[in-house]
């Protein structure tokens, strides 16, 4: 099936490139388009390599949200690795034996009683992708980027949530190149759930502050 | 040339109303607003040149300020805003 409209250029010298079969058969958008003969220039200028290319690859589509999940669930088990790990994120994740080393510098805001928290970047879409995985569509959206500062309150309850008016909501803003994540509470209950059943219930958006855990 | 830390924890500050077009990483809703220094996170490269790979300035002391929702938009009296801005971009707040 040689459907060569499906291809940027036709390759005659093609066997050192990158090649996507899952694409086949497949009409590429204007940013596929952009993003091929970018990624086609940067190895042909070789500012990269295909291997560094696959590596990073790897390593993005292997980062989830269960990584930040079974983080919070230690912490939530174990006060001593908690306090540290609100104290110095990075080096006690990499303690666990996490490879940290293309990791910006991480934030985790702990949620309390009378204070819960939101991030979001106003500015573009930065987003601890280490911890919670590649950023949901919502969250680099203009939409939820302008509300989430100018009403908070009224973006949770769309996102079903409807936090006490007693409670403080903070938003935080990832305006500098700090990465921000919610640790949030573990809820009334759970206090004997095994880490392995806890890890499951600390989804991506409690971990932004759009959500909470909760216990089937 | 880098700055040395300028104002501590607890000190009220206004965002400086400059419109410079290149990236510079403070958004325009906190323009013109005071706010209330809650850490100094230490010293980062400037970020407006930094963005377009040129470090040569120095580095810049990154603040995280607090603002509240009433003061921001005049809403309700709990909520608040955190954002991370350099030294250069604030100034003491009058009163």
């Amino acid at each position: 099936m040689a459907d060569h409209q499906n291809y940027i250029h036709d390759h005659t010298h093609s066997n050192d490139h990158a090649t996507h079969p899952d694409l086949d058969g497949h009409t590429l958008s204007d940013g596929e388009v952009w993003e091929a003969a970018l990624r086609e220039l940067l190895l042909e200028k070789g500012v990269i390599t295909l291997p560094e290319l696959n590596d990073q690859m790897n390593r993005t589509a292997s980062q989830s949200a269960a990584v930040g999940a079974s983080i919070i669930a230690k912490a939530w088990k174990d006060q001593k690795f908690k306090k540290a790990l609100l104290a110095n994120p990075k080096a006690t994740i990499a303690d666990l034996g996490h490879d940290i080393s293309t990791m910006p510098d991480l934030v985790i805001v702990e949620n309390r009683v009378d204070v819960h928290n939101v991030v979001v970047c106003t500015l573009c879409s930065c987003y601890p992708r280490y911890m919670l995985g590649p950023p949901p569509e919502w969250y680099r959206s203009a939409a939820y980027r302008a509300r989430v500062v100018r009403d908070p309150r009224e973006v949770l309850i769309e996102f079903g949530l409807n936090i006490s008016a007693e409670k403080t909501i903070r938003v935080y803003d990832s305006t500098a190149d700090l990465r921000y994540m919610v640790m949030p509470l573990c809820p009334p209950g759970a206090e004997h759930t095994p880490v392995k059943h806890l890890q499951t219930i600390i989804t991506r958006d409690s971990m932004i502050g759009v959500g909470l855990p909760r216990l089937p | 040339m880098s700055e040395t830390q300028e104002f501590t924890i607890g000190q009220m500050v206004l965002v400086k109303r400059l419109w410079p077009t290149n990236h510079h990483r403070v958004p325009y809703y906190l323009k013109g607003k005071v706010g209330q220094v809650a850490t100094c996170l230490g010293p980062v490269d400037n970020p407006e040149l930094a963005a377009y790979f040129n470090k040569s300035s120095g580095q810049h002391i990154l603040y995280r300020v607090r603002f509240t929702h009433a003061h921001l938009w005049g809403g309700n009296q709990i909520d608040e805003i955190y954002a991370d801005l350099a030294g250069k971009w604030l100034c003491k707040a009058e009163g």
